[in-house]
C-alpha cells in the first residue's frame, strides 16, 4: 500500500474541477485580444493581478487572485475525440485497446488507501466524463473506483441518495442483515477465506458508511453558514466545490467535481457567458466557474488547507482558434490551458505560451502525461514507481515528466 | 503441444530399472514445448557435454553465446535497469537480451565506443561500472577476477566483435536427487544449452547453470539455497521453478508428496467413473493425498443445473432425483440438461463473453451477433466449423451472421489480438509495441497476423478488399500475412481462409487446447492454465497430461462441445465436493472448485428465489417483456447486473480480472438500494405470497432452503432461525425480519456460488 509514497510530499489531497466537453482556452485562460475578430471572438479580455497576463472578461474573481494561482498555457495532447482525450488527460496515458489505465484519483486511492470512514476517492456528482463510460480504476482493483455522490449539491435538502435508508430500513436492520449473513457464511468452510474476510469487511464498511454520523456530517452542506455557501455561488459546481472542501478537510484523498457542458460548438456567448437568453447578469459556465474556483481557493486559504490541497481545473482539450459559423468553436487538442492552485505549487506563475492565435504552444509544451506526473509528484507519489496489472505486468504510474517550474 | 519426449540415454536406462509408479513420481516436466526430461537416480556430475564458458576464457569468446548471458544473469537488461525502454543514463540494453545486435552496437560502437577499451580492457567503462570502480546506480555486480569479469575482459581483448555464429537451440534442465523430493530436501538444478554453429551446422551442448536465472514461482514452497541453483523444499504440493537462459525459458514442475505412504488400498474408494479419473487419481496418489469425497446428490443436482444451464433447479426436480433409484439417473439428468434450451442460453452467453460482445459492440449489432452464436449452439456445430465461419465471415453485419462478430472494431490489429486470444489462447498485445523476449510471439508475428485481417474491410458489411496492408513498425514495410512462421496466401480467396484452415487443421497445437482450457475453467472453476487466454511457455499448467489427453479426445470427437462437456462432467473429478482443504488446493490437481456465479446467472437466481420476474426493455421497442438476464445481448447495460459484479466481457483484461469481490458502491446498492429491496418486498413476490397463504415459519424456511440452496434444511438451522423469529411480536415485525433473513440468504456464499 505504501509503496510509491514519498515522505516529503506536500499535498495531502486534491480537488479536480473537471470541465467536461473541452473548455475553450481562448475564452478562459488564454485570450488573444490582439488577434482578428474571427480568432479573438466576441468576448473581451481583462487584466489580472499579474502584469501582462489577461483572462476572459467573465473571470473577474479569478483575475483578482491570479497571483495566488498557477497557469499552464502550453498543454498539448493530440487527441481530439472526447472519450479518448478524457482518458488521456485523466490517466496520463493515451488510451490503447489492450489495457485500461487508472485515473489520477484511482491511483491516489490505490497508493494512499482509506484513512477514514469516508471513501478515499469521491466524485461529485458522478464520474460520467468523456461521453462514453470507461472504468476509472483501469487495471487497479475495483475498490479504487470513485464513490459517486449522485444528486445535485445545489438543491436545499441535498443528500447522498445511496446513503439514504431505503424506506422501512434502519441501521439496526442493516446490522442485523450483516449479522445473519456472517452467521450463514460461518457455517460452511470456504476455499478462499481471505477473500471472504475482505468481502465481510466491505459489508461492515457499508453499514458503517450508512450509520456514521461523521459521514452524514461530511456530506451535509447545511452545516455551512450561508455566507460561505454564497461565496462559492449557489450553483451545482459551486456547491460541489464546497462539498469537495468538506471532504478533503475530513481526509478524503481525491475529489473530482464533474462540471459538464463545455462542448460549445455553437452559441458560445450564450453558453459560456450569459447562461440564458437576455440575462442581465451573466450566469453562464464561465461566471459559475469563476465564482466556484475563487470561493474554493479563498476558503481553503482561510482554513490553512491550501498548502496541502492541490486544486486542478482542466478539461480534455481546447477549442479551435477560429470561431465557426454557428458562433462556437470545435475541438482543438493542440493547445490548451490548465489552472492549478495550492498543494505547494508556486503562486502567480504562468508557464508556457501559445502563438498569437492560440494555435500551438510556443517552444516547450506539456503533455497530459507530464501533467499527470506533475500532479502525482505534488501529491507525494513517485511517477516512476510501478504498479502491477492483474496478470503481473509492471506499469509505471506515469510516463511523463513533472513540470519543474511547479515543484 | 505435440510434445516430443526426449530422454538422455543414460537416464532412460536408469528409469527402466524402476517401477513405473516411481518413475512417474519423480518426473520433472518442462511445461513448454518439446522437452520433457526425466531424471532419476544419482546425478552428481555433469553429464552434459561441453565446457563451462569460464574455463576457456583463453578460447574464442562469442558475444551472443558468452557475453549476452552476463547481462541477463546480473539483471543489467531487466526492465528496471538498462532494459527499460529508455535505458538508464544513456545506456540501453534490450529487455532480457531480446536483441543481441542492438546490445552489441550499444556496447561496442555507440558513444564512439567509449564503453570499451580494446587495448586496456580493464579500463573499459562497462567493467569499471559493473565492478563498482566507478559510481554505478545499479551497485557492484561482480568483482575483478570473477567469471563474468574474465569473460568480458577476454572478449574486449579479442577485439570486441560479434560473429553471431552460435545460435541457441534449446535448453535442458536436470535435477540432482536420489529419489522423489520430500519436504526439507535440497536439490541442485543444472542447465545445459545447446548451440548450433550456423556455419558448420554442428551442435554443441554447454553447461550454462551459472549464467541461468532460476526462480521458484512460490518462494514459500521452494526456497533458494546457498547457491543460486540450489533449492530447498519447504512444503509439499505441486510447485514450479522457472529457468531462463538468454531467450529460452523452461518451467520445471516439482511434485512434493504430502504423505510418504501411497494409499493404494484407499484408492479403490476414490471413485473412477471414466478415463479422466485414472489420470487424476494417479496425480492424487502421486502427491500423497486422498481427493475430496464425492459430493452428495442434492449438491450435484444444483451444480449440474448451474454449470450446464445457469439456473437453480426446481425443488421438485431435486426431490425427484433424491428419490430416484435408477442407476443412470445422473447421466439422464445430464443429458436432459445438455439438450435443453437453457443450455443454449448459457453457452451462448459464454461464447459472447469470449468474443467480447459488449460495450465495444454497436448496440444494434449485438443482438445479431448473439443470435448467430445461439443458432450454432442449437445446431451443435462442431467448433472447428464454428471458428472457421467466424474467421472468414463476410457480408452484412445488420442481420444474424458471423459477420456481426466483427462489428467491434475496424482495426485489423484488434482482430488479430482477439483471434489469438479466443482461438489460440495466446496474448499478442505486448508484441504490438515490443518483443517480449520470454515469449515466442514477436512484434513481427503480431503484424503478420494483423496483415491477415488488413485485407478485409470492416463496416456495415465485411468484405475482402483488394488493397489493404499494415506496416510493421520494426521494418517500416508492409507486413506479410503469416502465422506461427507460416506464410499465408489468399490466392483467389480471402487470406483469412488460409488462417482458418491452419487453425483447425488436425496438427494445429493451439486450437483444441485453447477451447479445452476455457471449457474446463467454466466446468471446474479452475482452468489448466490461468488466465485462460495466456497459454505461454512460462505460465504454469496443472495436470499437463490430462490437458493433452482431453485435447486429443476433443479433437477425436470432431471438436464437439457437448461431448466434451459430458466427458468432463461424468468424471468423479467433477462430482467431488469442492476443493477446500488447503493441502488439496496446493496439490494443483483438477477437481471441482467452488466459484462465484456470473452476475447474469446470479440475477436470474435472485429473480427465481424472490419470485419477481426480470423486466427487460428492448431498445428498439418500448414494450416491456419478461425474460432472463442470461439472454441479454448486452448485459453490461443493466444496472442490476452491474451491482452484482463486473461482466466478464467488459474488461480489456478479459477473463483475467478475478476480482469477484463487491466494491463499496455495489455493496451499498445491494444492502440499501432499491432493486433488491423492492424484490424482497414485492407484493407479487414469494414472501408476500407465503404471508398471504399463511405459511408457518418452518414451512417458509424449508421452502427457501429448497429453492435457494437446493437442499433440505438441517434441524439445527431450523431451530436457529425459529429462535430469532419467535422474538417478533407483530405481523409487521415478522415481515421485516423475513426480508432480512431472505436478504442474508441471497447474499450468502452458499447461494452466490456454484459449489
Amino acid at each position: 500500500m505504501l509503496a510509491g509514497r514519498n515522505p516529503s510530499k506536500r499535498a495531502r489531497s486534491a480537488i479536480l474541477i473537471w470541465l467536461d466537453g473541452g473548455p475553450s482556452h481562448l475564452e478562459t485562460f488564454d485570450p488573444k485580444p490582439l488577434a482578428p475578430l474571427e480568432i479573438r471572438g466576441p468576448m473581451q479580455a481583462i487584466d489580472t493581478k499579474l502584469a501582462g497576463v489577461q483572462v476572459n472578461e467573465c473571470m473577474p474573481s479569478i483575475a483578482k487572485r491570479l497571483d495566488r494561482l498557477a497557469l499552464i498555457r502550453n498543454v498539448t495532447s493530440g487527441l481530439g475525440e472526447h472519450n479518448l482525450a478524457t482518458q488521456y488527460l485523466l490517466t496520463g496515458y493515451a488510451p490503447t485497446p489492450s489495457l485500461d489505465y487508472p485515473v489520477l484519483g484511482s491511483l491516489v486511492s490505490e497508493v494512499n488507501g482509506a484513512t477514514t470512514k469516508l471513501p478515499p476517492f469521491v466524485s461529485i456528482p458522478n464520474h460520467r466524463v468523456g461521453g462514453v463510460s470507461f472504468p476509472p480504476q483501469g487495471f487497479l482493483p475495483r475498490s479504487n473506483a470513485p464513490f459517486e455522490t449522485g444528486g445535485d449539491p445545489k438543491v436545499p435538502d441535498f443528500q447522498i441518495e445511496s446513503l439514504k435508508l431505503y424506506p422501512g430500513l434502519n441501521v439496526e436492520r442493516l446490522q442485523r442483515r450483516h449479522a445473519f449473513l456472517r452467521h450463514l457464511d460461518n457455517l460452511r468452510q470456504h476455499a478462499d477465506a481471505n477473500r471472504l474476510a475482505r468481502q465481510h469487511q466491505v459489508w461492515h464498511d457499508v453499514v458503517e458508511l450508512v450509520a456514521s454520523a461523521e459521514v452524514r456530517e461530511a456530506f451535509s452542506l447545511e452545516q455551512e453558514d450561508s455566507r460561505t455557501r454564497d461565496a462559492y455561488g449557489r450553483t451545482t459546481v459551486g456547491q460541489s466545490c464546497l462539498l469537495a472542501r468538506r471532504l478533503v478537510e475530513r481526509g478524503v484523498s481525491f475529489v473530482t467535481v464533474n462540471f459538464p457542458g463545455w462542448d460549445t460548438h455553437d452559441r458560445a456567448v450564450l453558453r459560456l457567458k450569459e447562461g440564458y437568453t437576455g440575462a442581465q447578469t451573466p450566469v453562464g459556465l464561465i461566471p459559475q466557474l469563476d465564482n466556484a474556483v475563487s470561493g474554493l481557493v479563498d476558503d481553503l486559504h482561510e482554513r490553512g488547507l491550501l498548502q496541502e490541497t492541490l486544486v486542478i481545473v482542466m478539461g480534455e482539450f481546447g477549442r479551435t482558434p477560429k470561431v465557426n459559423s454557428t458562433g462556437g468553436r470545435d475541438h482543438w487538442p493542440r493547445a490548451f490551458s490548465v489552472l492549478v492552485a495550492g498543494g505547494g505549487t508556486p503562486q502567480g506563475t504562468v508557464i508556457g505560451d501559445t502563438d498569437g492565435h492560440g494555435r500551438e504552444p510556443l517552444g516547450h509544451s506539456v503533455t497530459p502525461a507530464d501533467l499527470n506526473a506533475t500532479f502525482l509528484t505534488l501529491l507525494g507519489i513517485d511517477p516512476d514507481h510501478e504498479l502491477y496489472t492483474s496478470d503481473g505486468r509492471p506499469i509505471r504510474i506515469s510516463g511523463g515528466q513533472a513540470i519543474r517550474e511547479l515543484m | 503441444m505435440g510434445g516430443r519426449i526426449s530422454l538422455k540415454v543414460d537416464q532412460a536406462k536408469r528409469i527402466s530399472g524402476h517401477s513405473a509408479i516411481v518413475a512417474a513420481k519423480s518426473r520433472v516436466v518442462c511445461m513448454c514445448c518439446a522437452m520433457i526430461v526425466f531424471c532419476l537416480g544419482q546425478f552428481g556430475g555433469q553429464t552434459a557435454q561441453g565446457q563451462d564458458p569460464h574455463t576457456r576464457s583463453v578460447s574464442q569468446i562469442d558475444f551472443d553465446r558468452d557475453v549476452m548471458p552476463i547481462f541477463s544473469r546480473y539483471g543489467c537488461n531487466a526492465a528496471q535497469c538498462h532494459g527499460a525502454s529508455n535505458g538508464q543514463k544513456g545506456f540501453k540494453l534490450s529487455l532480457f537480451s531480446g536483441d543481441p545486435q542492438s546490445d552489441f552496437e550499444m556496447i561496442a560502437l555507440e558513444s564512439k565506443g567509449r564503453r570499451i577499451f580494446r587495448t586496456t580492457p580493464a579500463q573499459s567503462l562497462i567493467l569499471r561500472k559493473a565492478t563498482g570502480d566507478l559510481q554505478h546506480d545499479g551497485g557492484k555486480l561482480f568483482h575483478k577476477g570473477s567469471d563474468a569479469y574474465d569473460v568480458l575482459t577476454a572478449w574486449i581483448a579479442q577485439g570486441a566483435e560479434r560473429h553471431s555464429v552460435d545460435k541457441l537451440v534449446r535448453i535442458d534442465t536436470l535435477l540432482t536427487k536420489s529419489n522423489m523430493l520430500r519436504v526439507g530436501d535440497t536439490f541442485d538444478v543444472s542447465v545445459a544449452a545447446t548451440f548450433r554453429n550456423t556455419i558448420t551446422g554442428e551442435s554443441d551442448e554447454r553447461v550454462v547453470t551459472a549464467w541461468s536465472i532460476l526462480e521458484p514461482f512460490d518462494e514459500s514452497a521452494i526456497q533458494v539455497g546457498d547457491s543460486p541453483h540450489r533449492f530447498q523444499v519447504l512444503r509439499a504440493g505441486s510447485h514450479f521453478l522457472l529457468v531462463r537462459f538468454l531467450t529460452e525459458v523452461r518451467l520445471i514442475q516439482i511434485d512434493v508428496p504430502f504423505n510418504a505412504s501411497s494409499k493404494h488400498a484407499e484408492r479403490e474408494n476414490w471413485g473412477e467413473f471414466n478415463w479422466i479419473d485414472e489420470v487424476v487419481n494417479d496425480r492424487w496418489q502421486l502427491i500423497g493425498l486422498a481427493p475430496p469425497s464425492l459430493a452428495d446428490d442434492a449438491t450435484l443436482v444444483r451444480r449440474l443445473h448451474l454449470t450446464l444451464i445457469g439456473r437453480l433447479p426446481e425443488p421438485s426436480v431435486v426431490r425427484q432425483y433424491l428419490e430416484e433409484v435408477h442407476p443412470q439417473r445422473f447421466e439422464r439428468l445430464l443429458d436432459s440438461l445438455l439438450n435443453s434450451a437453457e443450455f443454449v442460453d448459457l453457452w451462448t452467453a459464454h461464447f459472447a463473453d469470449w468474443f467480447r460482445i459488449g460495450s465495444e459492440t454497436p448496440a444494434e449489432t449485438a443482438p445479431h451477433a448473439v443470435a448467430w452464436i445461439r443458432r450454432q449452439i442449437e445446431l451443435n456445430r462442431p467448433l472447428d466449423e464454428f471458428a472457421s465461419e467466424i474467421i472468414t465471415a463476410k457480408g452484412v453485419t445488420g442481420r444474424p451472421s458471423a459477420a456481426a462478430l466483427y462489428a467491434n472494431s475496424s482495426d485489423p490489429r484488434l482482430h488479430a489480438e482477439r483471434f489469438a486470444q479466443a482461438w489460440m489462447g495466446v496474448r499478442l498485445r505486448c508484441a504490438e509495441c515490443h518483443n517480449h523476449p520470454l515469449d515466442r510471439w514477436k512484434q513481427d508475428d503480431y503484424y503478420s497476423l494483423a496483415a491477415v485481417f488488413a485485407g478485409t474491410s470492416f463496416g456495415q458489411s465485411i468484405e475482402p478488399k483488394s488493397s489493404g496492408s499494415i506496416t510493421n513498425p520494426r521494418t517500416g514495410l508492409p507486413a506479410t500475412p503469416s502465422i506461427d512462421g507460416l506464410t499465408l496466401f489468399g490466392g483467389s480467396d480471402d487470406v483469412r481462409r488460409s488462417l482458418a484452415n491452419w487453425l483447425v487443421a488436425a496438427e494445429n497445437p493451439y486450437f483444441g487446447r485453447a477451447i479445452v482450457n476455457r471449457v474446463v475453467a467454466l466446468l471446474m472453476g479452475r482452468a489448466f492454465c490461468e488466465p485462460v487466454d495466456d497459454l505461454r511457455q512460462s505460465n504454469p499448467t496443472i495436470d499437463a497430461e490430462l490437458f493433452d489427453r482431453l485435447t486429443e479426445s476433443f479433437r477425436e470427437n470432431g471438436f464437439q462441445l457437448r461431448p466434451l462437456i459430458r466427458e468432463i462432467v461424468t468424471s468423479a473429478a467433477w462430482r467431488r465436493e469442492s476443493v477446500l482443504d488447503p493441502h488439496q488446493v496446493a496439490a494443483g490437481i483438477v477437481s471441482f472448485r467452488s466459484h462465484k456465479l456470473a452476475p447474469t446467472v446470479l440475477l436470474d437466481a435472485i429473480c427465481d428465489l424472490t419470485g419477481t420476474p426480470l423486466v427487460m426493455r428492448d431498445r428498439t421497442s418500448p414494450a416491456e417483456s419478461r425474460g432472463r438476464a442470461i439472454q441479454l445481448p448486452l448485459p453490461h447495460l443493466s444496472a442490476e447486473i452491474n451491482a452484482l459484479g463486473a461482466c466478464a466481457r467488459e474488461s480489456a483484461d478479459v477473463l483475467t480480472q478475478r476480482d469477484t469481490s463487491l466494491d463499496l458502491a455495489q455493496a451499498l446498492q445491494l444492502i440499501n438500494g432499491p432493486w433488491l429491496n423492492d424484490r424482497l418486498m414485492a407484493p407479487e413476490g414469494r414472501l408476500q405470497h407465503w404471508f398471504d397463504e399463511g405459511l408457518s415459519d418452518e414451512e417458509m424456511l424449508t421452502e427457501i432452503y429448497w429453492r435457494g440452496y437446493s437442499r433440505l434444511i438441517d434441524p439445527v438451522e431450523v431451530s436457529h432461525w425459529l429462535d430469532i423469529l419467535k422474538s417478533t411480536k407483530s405481523k409487521e415485525a415478522r415481515a421485516l425480519l423475513w426480508h432480512d433473513i431472505l436478504w442474508s440468504i441471497i447474499m450468502s456464499q452458499e447461494f452466490v456460488t456454484n459449489h
